[in-house]
């Protein structure tokens, strides 16, 4: 004897909302957890970084459940959706997993945070110096991953969010920014020049130097082109061991070019094409300076 | 070995989940266009929608890395890619012209199993 169909809707209901509370109970839990009182370090504005995206990141999870909760009302006000739940299970378990997976990234990453200090401070030291160099004093903290990257703290935490329907409250801007590492790679001193890399690209951004440029030379912006300025940044102030710890980056990267970075070998051609021409220029200048010894 | 598998699980992870995210929202906005719940199903159709933005190699890149490589070839994942584009397309259309349309019942069905496929970051 089958179950009358009022029933039956009922029982899926009762079945979304269970899994519903499992999203749910996964954020609460992911906010106890995540402790900002993390220990003291030599140097404040690392601690400082640290517990301010600490901070951010708690701020910022009722958004997530609210965001949930309006999924959640959506999905057992229409019938059709929970039909279809019904032969295909999986439209909810991916969001179930999805935010549990979520929530041990972000509690491992930021478990990380204070434990990887001791690798990785070499790596802060020269990201704030250079930037303190140009003036700046932008909030940032190093993340281990297997690669280097820039990018703004919400996009690398919460950018997924934005494709999961509309979002009732948006997350409130952060300043901070994630320098993403190589795990494997942080403790060759080589290094630490990809990472100063990632910190002209904040350089750029807060000084907007390639779009000034693009602009005075009638040269349209492109992601591609961005990523060879930014290297000709590091490389002009680094000097050619910027050039050479790239092309030691490159021998064991996967191939990195597409829509936001050009080929591996033109950006090594544009790096030997800069240090040429300083070896021309170091040519003149001593031409210049034997001259005015005769 | 261990670490290796790790570190890669977190950077390719978040751009898993959000394609997951995006075939949840295509499915949901179908269904509620079905319904008629076109107010609904705007928020759902128009994160589905920026697939059209994204360059048929860019999102073969994204996905690659969901699939097992040893049972999705480059080729195979081109269609996927064009696939999710044609779906993108079509919900791109007149709420009406979908709602009267026969592929409004085909490609949900179409999204689940690309979302079934998808493996977890974690596996």
């Amino acid at each position: 004897m089958t179950s009358p169909p009022l029933q039956d809707n009922l029982r899926i209901i009762e079945e979304v909302k269970a899994n519903f509370l499992v999203i749910y109970s996964t954020i609460e839990l992911l906010d106890k957890e995540l402790k900002n009182d993390i220990p003291p370090t030599s140097y404040e504005f690392i601690s400082d970084n640290i517990k301010n995206t600490i901070t951010y990141i708690k701020k910022e999870l009722p958004k997530i459940y609210e965001q949930t909760k309006k999924n959640e009302m959506i999905f057992i006000n229409s019938p059709l959706q929970m039909l279809f739940y019904k032969s295909n299970p999986e439209i909810i378990y991916s969001y179930r997993n999805n935010i549990r997976e979520f929530s041990d990234q972000v509690r491992r990453q930021v478990d990380n945070l204070s434990l990887n200090i001791g690798k990785s401070l070499a790596a802060y030291i020269l990201v704030y110096e250079t930037l303190e160099k140009f003036g700046f004093k932008n909030p940032f903290i190093l993340v281990e991953s297997n690669d280097f990257t820039s990018q703004p703290l919400i996009n690398y935490l919460l950018g997924e969010f934005k494709s999961l329907g509309p979002s009732p409250i948006p997350f409130n801007p952060s300043n901070v920014n994630i320098i993403t590492y190589s795990g494997l790679d942080i403790s060759s001193p080589l290094s630490l020049l990809i990472i100063g890399h990632e910190a002209f690209h904040i350089i750029n951004e807060n000084d907007k130097v390639f779009h000034n440029f693009c602009v005075e030379n009638s040269i349209r912006e492109d992601n591609r082109s961005k990523e060879a300025f930014v290297d000709m940044m590091s490389n002009l102030y680094f000097g050619p061991v910027y050039s050479y710890a790239t092309f030691k980056y490159f021998q064991k990267t996967y191939p990195l070019s597409g829509e936001s970075h050009p080929e591996m070998s033109t950006r090594l051609s544009i790096l030997s094409y800069l240090n040429n021409q300083f070896n021309m220029l170091k040519y003149i200048l001593k031409n210049i300076l034997w001259t005015k010894e005769l | 070995m261990v670490d290796v598998m790790l570190l890669e699980k977190y950077t390719l992870a978040s751009n898993i989940r959000r394609e997951r995210y995006r075939l949840i929202s295509g499915i949901t906005a179908l269904n509620l266009i079905q319904e008629g719940k076109f107010e609904d199903a705007e928020g759902y159709r128009q994160v589905f929608i920026e697939y059209k933005n994204i360059p048929i190699e860019e999102l073969v890149q994204n996905l690659s890395f969901g699939f097992l490589p040893n049972s999705v070839n480059f080729r195979q994942l081109t269609e996927v890619a064009s696939k999710l584009h044609e779906i993108a397309d079509f919900l791109s259309e007149d709420l009406i012209l979908i709602k009267s349309s026969d592929n409004i019942e085909k490609y949900p069905k179409v999204l689940v199993g690309l979302l079934n496929d998808l493996s977890p970051a974690s596996r």
